[in-house]
């Protein structure tokens, strides 16, 4: 239930209770999980909920008239597209209390990036016999409930190119490089690449395993991980004005920089890892590496 | 299936706009390639395009570009034409998917690799953001596909309609503001709908069209767009853009009676 004050008065959480959403693989329902980290934009998504919506009681909370009509709406948002869609809507007019299903079917070619559903309760049309306080406007925001779901294939949210690096200006005995914008307010998509190095096989078949790694591929990935992910702190760290608190747009390369930095450093200061960078660069080394968990899976 | 194309490196992109920016059209077009040493691939989510396609992709531009007076000068209607064509061409042949699509290094290696010729005659002189897709939403090709992409209807006779409704600079402004309101083809399209039928004899269409964005702006915290259907999200933008008309007459109106006329 959103906290954001509202212009009008919204119903009380007794109104409007959602399940968890579930999602539906091969007609088998399960829970949702945070993250889907084999998922691919060649990979719809299907979606269940189910949200009980007792409209007297919205009506009473919100001094709506019975004769309102309202919606019951999921919103999809894809920071890897850029892209926000409707993925289901039902009407609800009338009285009592209503069970409603959700059954939403997402086209992973929308998708990519941190992919968020949000169930909310609207007005459906302008309302203007109201009592004092009651929503007006069509579209007015009555109740929200938001699921975020990272969808973490390799494709959308991590952009991989194999490449000769013999015809690259990088190293030609390098593993892998990250490239990575200077420009923090880019999207990520378009801003962040990993390029393998073709002539490194074995690293190659590990990202190409990724999905279901070997003993093996487990140590190559743990260690590229490592390394990524360091290359992507010291590179936030090394920008004076990237902060916790930067205003970066929620797709934008900066944007990840600082949800990585808050995953793995969740206690620590944008300020105070810069001055452990500088004062104790190896130690700091070491401490992104137990950040990550090296070669805890391998 | 979605398409992967080859993607150009920035600091190959770099490197060729400083060799490019110099060099007259048949330079340029002696310069054009379907591969680039050092064009990589993304590892998965679709099949990649072969020589063959991107040969007939670049055949389709230069066909396109040769309409609007390539490679001669142009007028502005001719390139807003050839804009519209394009950005057509673009979204319903390249089966780009938008997280791909997202990516500048596609778009750089169109107009560097394929299309260079094109691109530096459609903006002679570019800055780099023309070329290399530090920007996407200035990209010569780029921002043309993600025009066509949010007004697209698969449902309408002509599904790429709406494209003319906005010149560059109006949709510039949509574009502009795509975290709130730019990233909703549903939002933008009934945008577009309003505006097409919208009376606004007396004031300036770039005033009006700013003043109702920022309504638009002011409205989304506590009102969700995409859950009213077409004809209900339609009637509260007309009250918004309607809005607008009236106080920037009653503002213009005022100004002239300040100034005494």
């Amino acid at each position: 239930m959103s906290r954001r004050a509202l212009p009008y008065r919204t119903p009380g959480d007794e109104a409007v209770k959602a399940q968890q959403w579930m999602l539906v693989v091969d007609g088998e329902s399960v829970d949702l999980p945070e993250a889907l980290p084999d998922w691919d934009y060649q990979m719809s998504l299907r979606l269940r909920n189910e949200v009980h919506v007792d409209l007297d009681a919205v009506y009473s909370s919100t001094g709506l008239s019975p004769e309102a009509r309202l919606s019951l709406v999921v919103v999809w948002t894809a920071t890897g597209s850029g892209l926000r869609g409707t993925a289901q809507r039902a009407s609800l007019s009338g009285g009592g209390a209503h069970n409603v299903v959700l059954d939403i079917e997402l086209s992973g070619t929308q998708l990519g990036g941190l992919l968020t559903l949000d169930t909310q309760l609207v007005l459906a049309e302008a309302q203007e016999t109201g009592s004092i306080a009651a929503p007006r406007r069509g579209g007015s925001v009555l109740w929200t409930n938001k699921r975020a779901l990272h969808l973490q294939g390799d494709a959308p949210q991590f952009p991989i190119a194999v490449v000769d690096f013999a015809s690259t200006p990088l190293p030609a005995d390098a593993a892998w490089h990250v490239q990575l914008s200077e420009e923090l307010n880019t999207a990520t998509m378009g801003a962040l690449l990993l390029l393998v190095n073709e002539q490194k096989k074995a690293v190659v078949a590990a990202f190409q395993n990724a999905a279901s790694p070997r003993a093996i591929d487990k140590v190559y990935l743990s260690a590229a991980y490592a390394d990524i992910a360091r290359t992507m702190i010291e590179h936030a760290i090394a920008d004076p004005d990237f902060s916790e608190e930067s205003d970066y747009a929620e797709d934008s390369l900066g944007a990840t920089l600082q949800n990585l930095l808050s995953n793995l450093f969740p206690h620590t200061s944008v300020q105070h890892l810069r001055r452990r960078r500088d004062q104790a660069p190896s130690l700091f080394a070491s401490e992104i590496q137990a950040a990550v968990s090296i070669f805890e899976e391998a | 299936m979605s398409r992967l194309y080859p993607r150009l490196l920035p600091w190959h992109a770099k490197a060729l706009h400083n060799e490019y920016r110099d060099l007259d059209l048949p330079e340029l077009t002696l310069r054009h390639d379907v591969t680039h040493l050092s064009a990589v691939f993304v590892a998965t989510g679709g099949d990649r395009v072969g020589s063959a396609e991107l040969t007939a992709l670049r055949t389709k531009v230069v066909g396109l570009a040769t309409e609007a007076g390539y490679p001669g000068a142009s007028d502005q209607a001719a390139r807003a034409s050839f804009d519209l064509a394009l950005a057509e061409m673009l979204h319903s042949e390249m089966g780009l998917v938008p997280a791909e699509a997202a990516s500048g290094d596609v778009w750089a290696f169109l107009s560097l690799v394929l299309l260079p010729d094109v691109a530096y005659w459609r903006y002679p002189a570019p800055g780099p953001d023309r070329v290399q897709a530090s920007d996407i939403t200035r990209h010569v090709f780029g921002r043309l596909w993600w025009r066509a992409h949010l007004v697209h209807d698969p449902s309408e006779q002509d599904p790429y309609a709406a494209l003319a409704i906005l010149g560059e600079a109006a949709f510039d402004q949509i574009y502009a503001r795509r975290k709130a309101l730019g990233g909703s083809p549903y939002l933008v399209k009934a945008i577009l709908r309003v505006w097409g039928g919208l009376e606004r004899s007396g004031v300036s269409e770039r005033e009006v069209l700013r003043d109702f964005l920022k309504r638009l702006l002011r409205l989304a915290p506590f009102m969700c767009f995409e859950a009213m259907e077409d004809s209900q999200l339609d009637a509260e933008l007309v009250r918004a853009a309607h809005d607008s008309v009236l106080a920037l007459r009653e503002k213009k109106r005022r100004e002239l009676e300040m100034a005494g006329v």
